[in-house]
């Protein structure tokens, strides 16, 4: 028999009664204004999260951050701005993204309790550019912000195939007698812009 | 596994052997329960959440063989390929074969204490596959050859000092450099080199999803993203007991997980596989190792809740004052001590008694193991199998007679109040272990007894 096989006859002799499945739809904790919270949050793990009011242009605002300026690899899978001079598109080997400086992706859900942003790779054709960045820049529109981990999972129940990730600031570690250091293997910096 | 008995009075004698060290140790494990706390105290719901986290893993473990059939369907329907391991050697076995299939030659691995519980590094190794720890702790302890001491914080044990002489020899980094901004830029440099050559990417699972197929990893450092994105090869490796039912229950784990282990909020990453790479390949083992039969065991069952956030440990005053080698054991502090032993007696007997049953680690526990009641029943489960030392065993029978005799308790009672005073060597002397760094008590001028019929008897109190 094989081992798939001895596990599961295991699994089902003499089993214990079945506990029963709790009911999850409860209330849980809101803020007064989630916007804020989720800009604390983003602050409290290391990173930045800026209102970018409807007249303000995207693109303009990056270039003139200083991650931007010291940059040479800029790449982009953003709807909100076409800034790169390198497009994921044409790689073929995501090894080539080795000295990628600076990626730009959009969010579809920020969540004010923790300051994480959910995306996929639905559209970033190489997902390691989210890892392999030196500093790393997510959009997410307001309307998108929600209170709590609950609200965020209601949302991306439907599971596509592929990757999906939450994404709170920047690397870190605190391996080496617990000091808190920023740009452990990942993005050494995470801004995250909120379309108003 | 080795069935040689270990101590852990012994081991943990050689930690405290230097206190400061010893008390640095302590004082920085309580760090991150206080940071814990802080998390915990901003959530008012956090005792629900511990509520239903422990439902809906007592729902899931009740039906576990159901749920692990559905996962691989629905894995396997995600084009993962699914794979099931008795125990750790056909667990390395199936990794290397995978790995043999693809020809790699360099992995790089996430932290993963079930890789650790299986010793797949020196497996790997020994067929001459480069097998690098990417967790920047995990890191500093292979170099040193040595264990993780902590789940969640494997070189919680280590001074910066002496990261700064490792990382000096193996790294070329500057003599006497102790910086720890400086020490994780060499670090993200060489383990950058190793990203870029590896072949392949193991990783840990720290929750698998029945209804989806899918498997969540979470880290702070961006590693196991780093290692699974570049090469075509992923290899999760998982504990039956990482499996929940749906994937809304992620919303309760991880609002729990990294508020227990670390007082963060969330870790950066928390990131959902389902399904391999484009053009790639995803593997899932799941390993057995004793987990179907802890279920079975009706006292202990419970410990399959775990998620291994690492809080029982930080919060132990045992494991906190003899640090986590002192338990000899890949998972260590509370939770260790009852998984090892109810396994393993005969190596691990010892464990249940490093515990001064004071219930903090079953306060902080998010999926509410009753850790300290656990830890009580196994000591009279490793009596009855007979692992206790002979000085225990006898130190208790002589108990049971004195503290079962109310003549014999008087007796000994007025005896000890008396030597206690005038011979007080020869209370406490080497053959008297609970005298061991402590002192022994001023004694009373009276039994509670005496005391009791002069001051209360009669008046109605």
């Amino acid at each position: 028999m094989s081992s798939r096989d001895n596990i599961l006859v295991q699994l089902r002799q003499s089993t214990p009664e079945e506990e029963a499945y709790p009911d999850l739809n409860q209330s849980w904790t809101t803020y007064p204004d989630q916007i804020v919270k989720f800009q604390e949050s983003v602050a409290g793990v290391g990173g930045h999260a800026v209102r970018l009011d409807s007249g303000a242009d995207l693109t303009e605002t990056i270039t003139r951050m200083e991650v931007y300026q010291a940059t040479k690899k800029v790449a982009s899978c953003s709807t909100h701005t076409r800034i790169e001079n390198t497009s994921l598109d044409n790689i073929f080997d995501p090894h080539a993204l080795e000295d990628l400086d600076l990626f730009i992706a959009d969010g579809s859900i920020g969540v004010a309790e923790n300051g994480a942003v959910w995306l996929t790779d639905e559209k970033i054709p190489h997902r390691v550019a989210l890892f392999i960045t030196q500093h790393l820049i997510l959009t997410v529109e307001s309307r998108c912000i929600v209170h709590n981990m609950h609200e965020a999972y209601q949302q991306i129940a439907t599971v596509r195939p592929g990757f999906g990730i939450f994404i709170s600031g920047p690397s870190k570690t605190a391996d080496i007698e617990q000091s808190l250091v920023t740009g452990a293997h990942g993005a050494r910096s995470l801004t995250v812009f909120i379309l108003v | 596994m080795t069935t040689k008995s270990h101590d852990h009075a012994a081991k943990a004698k050689q930690f405290i052997s230097n206190p400061e060290k010893a008390h640095w140790h302590d004082e920085a494990l309580w760090f991150i329960r206080e940071k814990r706390d802080k998390q915990v105290h901003s959530l008012p719901e956090w005792e629900r959440l511990r509520e239903l986290a422990s439902q809906i893993k007592a729902h899931t473990i009740s039906k576990l063989g159901s749920y692990l059939v559905a996962f691989e369907e629905h894995a396997t329907a995600l084009g993962a390929q699914v794979h099931w391991a008795k125990d750790g050697e056909e667990h390395n076995r199936i990794v290397l074969g995978i790995l043999k299939n693809h020809g790699v030659q360099r992995v790089v691995k996430s932290k993963s204490m079930l890789t650790e519980e299986c010793h797949l590094n020196p497996y790997l190794e020994k067929q001459g596959i480069e097998v690098v720890d990417t967790d920047l702790g995990e890191r500093i302890v292979q170099l040193r050859h040595e264990p993780p001491s902590h789940i969640v914080l494997p070189a919680i044990h280590i001074k910066k000092e002496e990261v700064g002489e490792l990382f000096h020899e193996h790294l070329g980094t500057d003599q006497g450099a102790t910086d720890p901004d400086y020490l994780t830029e060499a670090a993200r440099h060489h383990l950058r080199e190793k990203f870029m050559e590896a072949g392949a990417g193991i990783t840990g699972v720290n929750f698998a999803i029945a209804e989806t197929g899918g498997i969540v990893i979470c880290t702070n450092e961006g590693n196991a993203d780093l290692g699974v994105s570049l090469p075509k090869l992923h290899i999760a490796c998982m504990g039956l007991e990482k499996l929940i039912p749906r994937m809304e229950d992620l919303s309760i784990f991880i609002r729990l997980l990294a508020r227990s282990a670390t007082g963060q909020p969330i870790t950066t990453y928390t990131s959902h596989f389902h399904g391999p790479i484009a053009d790639g390949e995803l593997h899932i083992v799941l390993l057995d190792n004793g987990r179907s039969a802890l279920r079975l065991n009706r006292a202990f069952s419970e410990a399959l809740k775990c998620i291994r956030c690492g809080a029982c440990m930080n919060t132990c005053p045992v494991y906190r004052r003899s640090g986590g080698h002192s338990y000899s054991a890949t998972v260590p502090g509370p939770i260790g001590s009852v998984l090892n032993p109810v396994q393993d007696a005969g190596t691990y007997h010892s464990l249940p008694f490093a515990c001064s049953l004071c219930g903090s680690c079953t306060d902080v526990c998010p999926v509410k193991i009753p850790l300290h009641h656990q830890l009580l029943t196994l000591r009279n489960h490793i009596r009855l199998k007979g692992h206790l030392a002979w000085g225990k065993k006898m130190t208790m029978a002589m108990a049971a007679g004195v503290l079962g005799s109310p003549f014999l308790f008087r007796f000994f009672g007025g005896l000890a109040r008396r030597a206690l005073k005038t011979f007080p060597g020869l209370m406490n002397n080497r053959f008297n272990t609970w005298g061991k760094q402590r002192d022994l008590p001023t004694p009373p001028v009276t039994s509670f007894a005496s005391w009791y019929k002069k001051n209360r008897r009669g008046d109605g109190a």
